[in-house]
């Protein structure tokens, strides 16, 4: 069930009105896990039993790792965990990649390995992620292990954030289980809010720029180097507002239900150093990588190679749990590389800035752009055929300039201005920007605990603000695409 | 009070947007039946940009038909030719009497095109074509599908045979014909589109939903494929329509076929489209494809189909697409009319 389709609207109106009708506290919990359960059955029933298998695992091996002291016997319940979490994910996820690569070597021996005839799990790699931080976190002793097998189903199944995240550590969510959950009024507004917010990221540009990246990603060989460009710009645009609008539509759903999510985006496209970006951009990740791989390689602690070393390792593995592929490798090779290369660059000028604002946005905006392609294309010989035509070698092609791209960029720029307004109060509560003023003469109210934006308050609301709504409403009926296309993360 | 006062100002609104995006103006003639009324004009912003004026008998054109000039020439062809995405002179009716009038053919062309018609539908109208506008030369527009899965389509007229399989018959639903309420409704509709667009929407969602994957099974079946594949294996009996086609129109028709185009190899000619081409030139019907321009287009590096707010070489025909459309079949009314044959 993807979110921007029928049948999840359908899905959860039902939920959430079973929700409001339960009363009583733990009942309401075993309805969300049973409700997760079936969200997830709806894709392939048959992967259901895997999801409740890890959670098992990881629920025990938790418990035993917390009623131990003995530092090997607590080792060994971790060990257990990694093992079987990425057994599991190596297994659907990695096998055939590996098989392919052996063949490639060892056909010159006549030798070749069938491969599997497996079908990767849906959100695999977030809900892994998302058990073994738990696990680890327990042994680190950071979080108490969760003492009610309920309480953790819900939390590994719960459905707003199991594809395709953000990817939410057991220190955020379990805390939050002793709340009364279901809908309630201002729940209802502040996450629908949020949910349109999403919603309209991903029908009205996402969905339009893939009708522009798509075709071109297919044949980039047929379309001149201006198309291919804009192609390019499209899918960077269109893989932003994909992502972000997914994450928004599930912090959206978990706050109608109850449950805060944690943010994932923070106007990304702003950066202007890589360093920065990786700040900004999926942000459940990059901190996971950082907490959970870079700070145990040794982090910053060990010299200046290993720092750099460690590095390139963490997004080289950052990736490949991408997919299973040598071009997610490459990109996140080279956004290592960006990385150890900024991080130089500051050492060298004591920690300061390496370019001017305007130039540091620029290359970084230009890397980002252009290390989109290899994770984008099919194969490494599209990713060379891209390049080749990004810088013109390689002649002619056809001329198709996308009108959409120029629609949705001031949308873009739109929706970033808004931001910064937001984020402008939320540094600093006494400050009034013209996007802040328009929203409040309008009647909205803004969040500033959150990079959420506008919501409406019954209250205050005036009938522009409402028509404004009305009308936001309506012409995503009117105009959004109805046949669904998959969230881009939907494949990780 | 405030909540309400929006939402009507809100509907008021998508309602002039829907009256600029999905087209009624429909009225119901006792010859054609649901045509556009006359000086109606169509405007199309989602697929390219274009503004399309109808005038009497639901012909697109920018002037009236005058049925005193000589005998016209009648296109009959589906949403290619009715091309809403352009403007009335970048269609290629319109360029194509442009350029038969600096060829001497005074002959004025009326385009009759109406969306989702196929063969079916023009061998139905042919006697009410013939007996009312008395046509010099009737040209049918087609594409690969409008022989096979399109003319065969439930839901619209459509072909059927009979018990044995061997004898065709043109089936016409109950849609096509009026009633008291219909025309109540249409009325209701052409005032307020939004009520019209709400429906069609309704209907893509539902559409949308039985394409999508099956509960429960996505990763085992792909029902998009397994439709496409039932699709593909059905015969036609593209014969005995193309027989019938030449039929109704006493013979005095060129078949236009709008072919596929596919810029790595714009001379190959699929085996669907090679099919009609074949069967019209062994029954002597005047042909002409598209295609027989192609390779300029490659030269000058565009797609005859797409737009900059479609996709390149996808949906309808772009003012290219039009332009060798206008050439190829000029061409091959030129000759015609050489032969004395109008």
């Amino acid at each position: 069930m993807i979110f921007s389709s029928v049948r999840f609207f359908i899905f959860l109106a039902i939920t959430l009105a079973i929700l409001g009708l339960i009363s009583r506290r733990d009942l309401k919990k075993r309805f969300l896990a049973v409700a997760s359960c079936f969200f997830y059955a709806a894709w392939d029933w048959r992967y259901l039993g895997l999801l409740l298998v890890i959670s098992v695992i990881d629920y025990f091996c938790a418990i035993q790792i917390s009623e131990t002291n003995m530092r090997k016997r607590r080792k060994a319940w971790l060990i257990l965990s990694l093992v079987s979490n990425l057994g599991i994910l190596g297994w659907f996820k990695y096998f055939n990649f590996f098989i392919e690569n052996a063949n490639a070597l060892l056909a010159q021996f006549g030798v070749s390995i069938s491969h599997l005839d497996i079908l990767l799990p849906a959100g695999i790699s977030f809900y892994t992620f998302k058990t073994l931080s738990y696990t680890i976190d327990v042994y680190r002793k950071e979080i108490e292990p969760c003492r009610s097998w309920l309480d953790y189903a819900t939390f590994i199944t719960f459905f707003p954030e199991l594809i395709a995240g953000p990817i939410v550590r057991g220190s955020v969510f379990l805390p939050q289980m002793g709340r009364s959950i279901g809908p309630t009024k201002e729940r209802l507004i502040v996450g629908f809010s949020i949910f349109l917010q999403g919603f309209t990221k991903k029908v009205f540009i996402a969905d339009r720029l893939a009708t522009v990246a798509d075709p071109i990603f297919a044949n980039p060989g047929l379309y001149s180097s201006f198309s291919v460009w804009l192609g390019v710009v499209a899918y960077s645009i269109q893989i932003f507002c994909d992502f972000s609008g997914y994450s928004d539509m599930a912090i959206g759903v978990a706050k109608m239900i109850g449950y805060d999510l944690p943010e994932n985006f923070n106007m990304p496209y702003l950066s202007a150093s890589i360093t920065e970006f990786w700040r900004r951009w999926h942000m459940t990740l990059s901190s996971w990588l950082k907490d959970y791989l870079y700070i145990p390689l040794g982090g910053n602690r060990k010299g200046r190679a290993r720092t750099y070393i460690n590095l390139m390792l963490t997004m080289l593995l950052g990736g490949l749990w991408h997919g299973a592929s040598w071009n997610f490798v490459l990109w996140g090779g080279a956004h290592g590389l960006a990385l150890a290369g900024h991080k130089y660059w500051s050492v060298r000028k004591g920690g300061g800035a390496v370019l001017s604002p305007w130039m540091g946005w620029l290359l970084t905006q230009l890397f980002v752009t252009l290390a989109w392609v290899p994770f984008r294309a099919s194969s490494f010989q599209v990713t060379e055929t891209v390049f080749r035509k990004l810088f013109a070698v390689g002649g002619s092609g056809a001329r198709w300039v996308p009108v959409w791209l120029f629609y949705c960029i001031p949308l873009v720029i739109f929706g970033h201005i808004l931001g910064l307004s937001i984020e402008k109060a939320r540094k600093d509560s006494s400050a009034c920007s013209v996007g802040l003023r328009i929203i409040k003469k309008l009647g909205w109210e803004v969040d500033s605990s959150t990079i959420a934006g506008p919501y409406i308050c019954g209250r205050r609301v005036t009938i522009l603000g409402l028509y404004i709504l009305f009308v936001w409403v309506l012409s995503i009926f009117y105009f959004a695409p109805t046949q669904t296309s998959p969230f881009i993360y939907f494949q990780f | 009070m405030k909540w309400a006062i929006a939402l009507i100002l809100a509907l008021a609104t998508m309602n002039l947007v829907a009256s600029r995006v999905y087209n009624m103006g429909y009225t119901f003639d006792p010859d054609f039946g649901f045509i556009y009324h006359p000086g109606y004009t169509v405007y199309s912003s989602i697929e390219g940009n274009g503004s399309a004026h109808y005038v009497q008998h639901g012909i697109r054109r920018k002037k009236e038909w005058n049925p005193t000039e000589p005998a016209p020439i009648i296109v009959l062809g589906d949403s290619f030719t009715e091309a809403h995405q352009v403007s009335d002179d970048e269609v290629y009716t319109d360029l194509l009497e442009q350029a038969l009038v600096k060829s001497g053919i005074h002959n004025q062309v009326l385009n009759l095109a109406n969306s989702g018609n196929s063969a079916a539908d023009y061998i139905a109208s042919a006697p009410q074509v013939l007996s009312f506008f008395k046509p010099a030369w009737v040209v049918v527009q087609v594409m690969d599908d409008d022989f096979t899965s399109d003319a065969w389509q439930i839901g619209k007229r459509h072909f059927s045979s009979d018990a044995s399989g061997k004898t065709l018959k043109i089936v016409s639903e109950p849609a096509l014909e009026n009633s008291q309420s219909k025309a109540m409704f249409l009325t209701l509709k052409n005032y307020f589109p939004l009520i019209g667009f709400t429906q069609r929407r309704i209907q893509c969602f539902i559409a949308g939903m039985k394409v999508d994957a099956p509960m429960f099974c996505a990763g085992r079946a792909n029902s998009k494929n397994f439709l496409r594949d039932e699709k593909k294996n059905k015969k036609y009996p593209v014969d005995e329509e193309i027989n019938l086609l030449k039929e109704a129109y006493g013979g005095r028709v060129t078949i236009l076929l709008i072919s596929r185009f596919n810029p790595n190899d714009p001379l190959t000619v699929p085996v669907s489209e090679q099919l009609i081409e074949n069967l019209a030139r062994d029954k002597n019907i005047s042909f002409v494809s598209s295609r027989a321009r192609y390779a300029d287009l490659v030269v000058k590096r565009v797609a005859p189909f797409g737009f900059g707010n479609s996709g390149y070489n996808t949906g309808h025909m772009n003012r290219c697409g039009h332009q060798v459309t206008a050439d190829v079949l000029s061409s091959e009314i030129v000759r015609l009319h050489n032969y004395d044959l109008f």
